[in-house]
């Protein structure tokens, strides 16, 4: 039993000492899943804001109020002229600041208390400030009457100048009774409707820049320690007020107590996640949280690397004294601001990386301090105060926490009571005056009226509250169905290049040879022997089969490529065009066609790859698209390719992406028009020889594909952004389509709004251009942010949400941005054109499992297939093609890494996204696995000959069956001539 | 393998360059590789050992260090080449001497001899074809590494807009892969 007992305990040793070693290491190492299931925050999670006394209440010297360390620290500064003298003003204007909290409809309001009203000399055993303490009643009582939890801060750094010139402040110990005895008052006074109390406010930034640096009141920059001495004793004053709660109050009063803890993130540098770098992140993390959180919240104790590298600095904790901290505090209540990352950045960085993840800091919270319900009273960014009341930056900044919130508490099941928004009010930012803002309201301090004027992330916010959800609304639930049988699915190339080479000889060479099979095994032809040779065939090109043998592995039905005109014409002049580059290309499309894959052929892709942007030299040196005359060499080109492939080509594209071609030439705005008006030109010439020389022959669409990124307004709640990204839409879309696609005269109004004209044609133009286009087609890759800007030909330029996922190259992924684009299509051109996405992918580094392609084509398929369903309603017939590049397969390994394939070069793999397009294909889209009905049926074969369809199925029956009868009526056959020659021998017999 | 702070390489731990050494003669083409056991030799593939941290500390001076080994690539007395895992100013510093024909040589200048790679004709000429280097890009589909330097960039904590939504206001062209994919 003893032996028992002792090897338990042994055991339990391990397990502890290695959690204790371990720690959290394994937050730097593992990766944290990011795909959230839904954006709804638990039911009752409480949205707050929060306010702090000092910087917002002014009314410095007001109704007998004492002066504070922070108020001496401002009038005395000789580097700064601002005070907070007056500041938001809300100790006279705080009716207002409740009506500003009901606007956004939070449900807790976090303000402190300014202790040097309540006691003008600090010392709570004597006659309090009845007019201070009124004020907090009656701002408690308005609170409780409108449905808002007050959570109150004892002590937000503004301690009363009387004890820091009697004390010394924090650092003297005696400030741990005295600020005892203020909590007990503040407990016994306004209590009764207090449910959340916290003690102080951030005592490491009080500790480090008060007693440290000197950034902050009361401005002592002294000796190394002293940092550590005013800590010591924060952390001893709220123990005591605490323990003065949880023996007194909490019976009656049933509030909860804690003290806010600063922290801030490191990351390993450069992601080097060596045993080094993550010791040195956890000695910085410990260093700054753990500093006070361990003794409050762990141990009882300083962390052991804070001791091992302070000795004889730090100060010492009796063994009582662990016991009595240990435990003090009912919740964990989290800072995470800008000021604490710069302190701790200075402070305790140890090279390490700081980074902006405050769902790693939560995470950190549950697992060192085993896993308490967390409150962040404050939490959030800051903005310049130039900035004002459109404070766009602001919004993503608090975007990007509430999804990292979002994260800790559905993912990863971190206990957040709530969260808070910082702050209610622009105020004095304390050593940063007023230049930073952190208010969700916007005050002007120039004006003697302090107005609060709700900012753009007020109302932003303000939606948070009121949905309880981050706002993602939109790729949320899958639908499960099929594509409708019209939806075709697709591959593209880009420039499908001419690989002449290499070529297999075995049936062009003539010449017959010796073997010298004995002798040294060399070939030599014989003389004068010519052996009439086999006309050459699409099998000789080994590219060609090699290339097209990974279109089969995908298993679509289209294929997207364009030809390269620079290499078919190479002087421009049609009449020299090269033979054996059309005849590749006419192997190419008959091999297509073998394989019963549709091909959808571009004539003319401009390329940054190419020296001359993929025209023929000669034009591109007589200033290309700039110059008329290549409208006429494009149409001659167009014609060209007509007659040489028309008979294997049902779809056709002129000109890619015109709307990008333009910029490829830079110039003026009148430059880039002349450049548009030409591409738009050369497209409606070549659709009309088409429709007079080649429809009735061959009758494929034929149409031109846009550049069409979604865009969305960067700030939703400014009218100048909504109109900016219209603009944006008409200027890269509709500038395009109206001609060409021939609605009415609709530009007046959309180039007014972007302040720059339309592309400009003639009339005789005009009428050329309109209704020629037998399809929408439309590059669709990504989705901007659009913010309005005067100095930008299309009045806008674009930005990125970085609460999307994003590709290695910055490509943000946002499928619904599809969905949109489509639906944007249809309100503007109704439903007479179908539309077909022809490219559309991301770039993915990963050699074989491309996780980001694989959830991109996923999600993006799954938007269409929504976008699919909205119109269908409508009695619509879409009809759209999902192109994903293959990668080429030159040898250059420098590559976007678009491909679905490796390149030639690492052997042409497959990437793991091909598996899944080609079930998706396969499927037709997403079937629930309650629905097994197959997909679409050829319904002409299965009802017109059921039988040819059988036999065709049953190729090897019909071999046998066609066997056996031919056995049998040979043995037929012989059977008669036997029977016919008995009975001829019968009948000579006879005779 | 971090810099302390009181380390000589300290204020320069920014000025690194990422890259392979490739070096050539008639009958071999080679990069120079720190394999994890120290040993220092020359690969005829980009293997991921063939990476190398180049990190400037003086003027004209630069510590190589191996990516996935985190080995120095230091010289003995002899000239003789080994990844170690301890930085020493005197075996691990080299001038970086860029020759005419835009190859670079690396040189001890504790004993004067240069970095090379022993040449398949070793008793012909001794060390000379293989000590010129030239420094080209790491292009190998290694993607865990580039992935998480995306994923944590440096964030600038005194700024309003610390992940640069606002810098991208001055691009006036819009990216569309279609124009930057390969002809």
């Amino acid at each position: 039993m003893a032996v028992w007992s002792v090897s338990l305990s042994v055991v339990l040793c391990l397990s502890l000492w290695r959690t204790a070693v371990c720690g959290s290491h394994h937050l730097w190492l593992q990766t944290l899943n990011d795909t959230h299931v839904h954006s709804q925050f638990p039911r009752g999670f409480l949205w707050g804001v929060g306010s702090s006394a000092f910087p917002t209440e002014g009314s410095w010297d007001a109704d007998g109020k004492g002066e504070s360390v922070w108020d001496r620290f401002t009038h005395s500064s000789r580097t700064s002229v601002d005070t907070a003298d007056v500041a938001s003003d809300s100790y006279v204007l705080w009716d207002e600041d409740v009506e500003a909290l009901q606007y956004l409809g939070v449900k807790f309001y976090a303000f402190s208390l300014s202790w040097p009203r309540i006691f003008p000399d600090g010392n709570a055993t004597s006659e309090p400030n009845w007019a201070g303490v009124a004020h907090y009643r009656r701002l408690i009582r308005r609170l409780k009457d409108v449905d808002v939890e007050p959570v109150v801060t004892l002590h937000h750094w503004d301690l009363p100048q009387t004890l820091q010139e009697r004390f010394g402040g924090w650092l003297n110990p005696n400030l741990v009774d005295i600020f005892a005895d203020y909590a007990r008052f503040c407990f016994q006074t306004f209590g009764g409707d207090v449910r959340y109390w916290l003690t102080i406010h951030n005592p490491f930034l009080l500790a480090v820049q008060g007693y440290g640096t000197g950034a902050h009141a009361p401005g002592l920059r002294g000796e190394r320690q002293h940092h550590f001495i005013a800590a010591h004793n924060i952390i001893r004053a709220h123990a005591k007020a605490w323990h003065i709660y949880d023996k007194h109050f909490r019976c009656h009063q049933r509030g909860r107590v804690s003290i806010t803890l600063g922290s801030h993130w490191v990351e390993p540098l450069h992601g080097q996640t060596t045993s080094a770098n993550l010791d040195l992140c956890q000695k910085s993390m410990e260093a700054v949280m753990g500093w006070f959180a361990e003794p409050i919240h762990g141990s009882g104790d300083y962390p052991a690397s804070l001791k091992a590298s302070n000795r004889g600095v730090l100060p010492e904790f009796s063994p009582q004294e662990k016991m009595w901290i240990r435990g003090s505090a009912d919740f964990f209540s989290l800072a995470f601001e800008s000021e604490t990352l710069n302190a701790a950045k200075g402070l305790a960085s140890f090279g390490q990386m700081v980074t902006l993840e405050l769902r790693k800091v939560l995470l950190w919270v549950q697992q060192e301090y085993r896993d308490p319900d967390v409150l962040l009273p404050d939490s959030g960014w800051f903005s310049d105060q130039s900035v004002g009341v459109e404070d766009t930056v602001a919004i993503y900044m608090l975007k990007r926490f509430i999804k990292q919130l979002l994260h800790a508490v559905s993912t990863d099941g971190v206990k957040v009571l709530g969260y808070s928004a910082w702050s209610l009010l622009d105020g004095f930012e304390w050593n940063h005056g007023y230049g930073r803002r952190r208010g969700l309201f916007y005050i002007d301090f120039t004006r003697p009226k302090r107005h609060r004027i709700p900012k753009t992330s007020a109302h932003f916010y303000r939606q948070i509250v009121n949905d309880n959800a981050f706002p993602d609304n939109h790729t949320q639930h899958m639908i499960h169905a099929h594509f409708p049988c019209d939806f075709q699915f697709g591959v593209s190339d880009s420039t499908l290049q001419v690989h002449l080479s290499p070529f297999s000889p075995q049936f062009t060479d003539p010449h017959v040879y010796r073997w010298n099979y004995s002798g040294d095994g060399s070939l030599r032809p014989v003389a004068g022997m010519v052996l009439h040779t086999r006309g050459s065939q699409c099998t000789d090109f080994l590219f060609i089969q090699r290339h097209l043998l990974l279109l089969e592995a995908v298993g679509a039905s289209h294929y997207r490529f364009a030809l390269d005109w620079s290499e078919l014409v190479p002087s421009g002049d049609v009449s020299s065009a090269d033979v054996e580059k059309l005849r590749f290309y006419r192997c190419v499309l008959s091999e297509v066609r073998r394989r019963g894959i549709q091909a959808v052929v571009m004539l003319y892709n401009p390329s940054y790859r190419s020296p001359s942007l993929g025209l023929p030299v000669p034009l591109h040196a007589n200033s290309g698209w700039r110059n008329h005359s290549t409208v006429e060499a494009f149409v001659k080109y167009a014609t060209l390719c007509f007659r040489e492939f028309g008979a294997l080509v049902p779809v056709w594209i002129t000109i890619n992406e015109p709307n990008r071609l333009s910029e490829m030439y830079g110039g003026n705005a009148e430059d880039r028009r002349t450049v548009e008006r030409y591409a738009l030109l050369a497209h409606a010439k070549a659709w009309h020889v088409y429709r007079q020389h080649f429809r009735q022959r061959h009758g494929a669409n034929v149409s031109l594909a846009l550049h069409a990124n979604w865009v969305e307004p960067a700030n939703p709640f400014l009218e100048s952004h909504k109109v900016a990204a219209r603009r944006f839409l008409w200027f890269e879309l509709g500038r395009f389509l109206d001609p060409l696609i021939g609605r009415g005269d609709p530009d007046a109004r959309d180039s007014r709004e972007a302040g720059s004209s339309p592309i400009g044609f003639t009339d005789d133009e005009k009428a050329e251009l309109r209704a020629s286009l037998d399809f929408i087609a439309l590059n669709h890759f990504t989705t901007h942010l659009v913010s309005p800007q005067k100095s930008q030909e299309r009045g806008s330029s674009l930005m990125t949400d970085h609460t999307w996922t994003s590709s290695p190259m910055g490509q943000p992924v946002v499928p619904w941005g599809v969905r949109r684009m489509l639906s944007w299509m249809k309100s503007r051109y109704g439903n007479s054109l179908p539309v077909i996405i022809t490219a559309s992918g991301v770039d993915d580094r990963a050699a074989v499992d491309d996780q980001l392609r694989q959830s991109y084509i996923r999600s993006y398929l799954q938007e269409a297939l929504k976008a699919k369903h909205e119109t269908e309603c409508n009695k619509t017939s879409l009809q759209e093609q999902h192109c994903v590049d293959v990668e080429d397969s030159s040898k250059d390994s420098h590559d976007l890494q678009f491909g679905l394939f490796t390149s030639a070069a690492h052997h042409s793999r497959p990437k793991a996204s091909v598996n899944l397009y080609r079930d998706i294909i396969s499927r037709r889209g997403f079937p629930s696995t309650s629905d097994p009905r197959p997909p679409c049926q050829r319904a002409d074969i299965s009802t017109s000959c059921r039988f040819c369809a059988t036999m065709t199925e049953s190729k090897p029956l019909l071999f046998f069956s066609v066997c056996v009868s031919f056995i049998i009526i040979f043995i037929i056959i012989i059977c008669v001539l036997r029977k016919r020659k008995k009975r001829i021998t019968t009948q000579q017999l006879h005779h | 393998m971090y810099v302390p702070a009181h380390s000589v390489l300290f204020p320069f731990r920014t000025q690194v360059r990422e890259l392979l050494l490739y070096t050539d003669d008639i009958s071999q083409e080679l990069f120079l590789e720190i394999n994890a056991d120290g040993s220092v030799s020359g690969s005829s593939v980009q293997s991921p050992n063939c990476v190398l941290e180049l990190r400037s500390v003086k003027a004209g001076e630069t510590v190589i260090k191996g990516v996935a080994t985190s080995l120095f690539l230091c010289m003995d007395s002899e000239g003789k080449l080994r990844g170690q895992r301890g930085f020493a100013e005197k075996d691990c510093v080299f001038k970086e001497l860029i020759l005419e024909d835009g190859y670079t040589c690396f040189r001890s200048p504790h004993n004067g001899l240069s970095v090379s790679l022993p040449s398949k004709q070793l008793r012909q000429k001794h060390g000379t074809s293989l000590s010129r280097f030239l420094p080209i890009m790491d292009k190998q589909e290694d993607s865990q590494i580039q992935d998480v330097k995306q994923y944590f960039q440096d964030v600038n904590l005194d700024s309003d807009d610390p992940f640069g939504m606002g810098h991208q206001l001055h691009i006036q062209s819009i990216y569309s892969p279609s124009l930057h994919s390969k002809k």
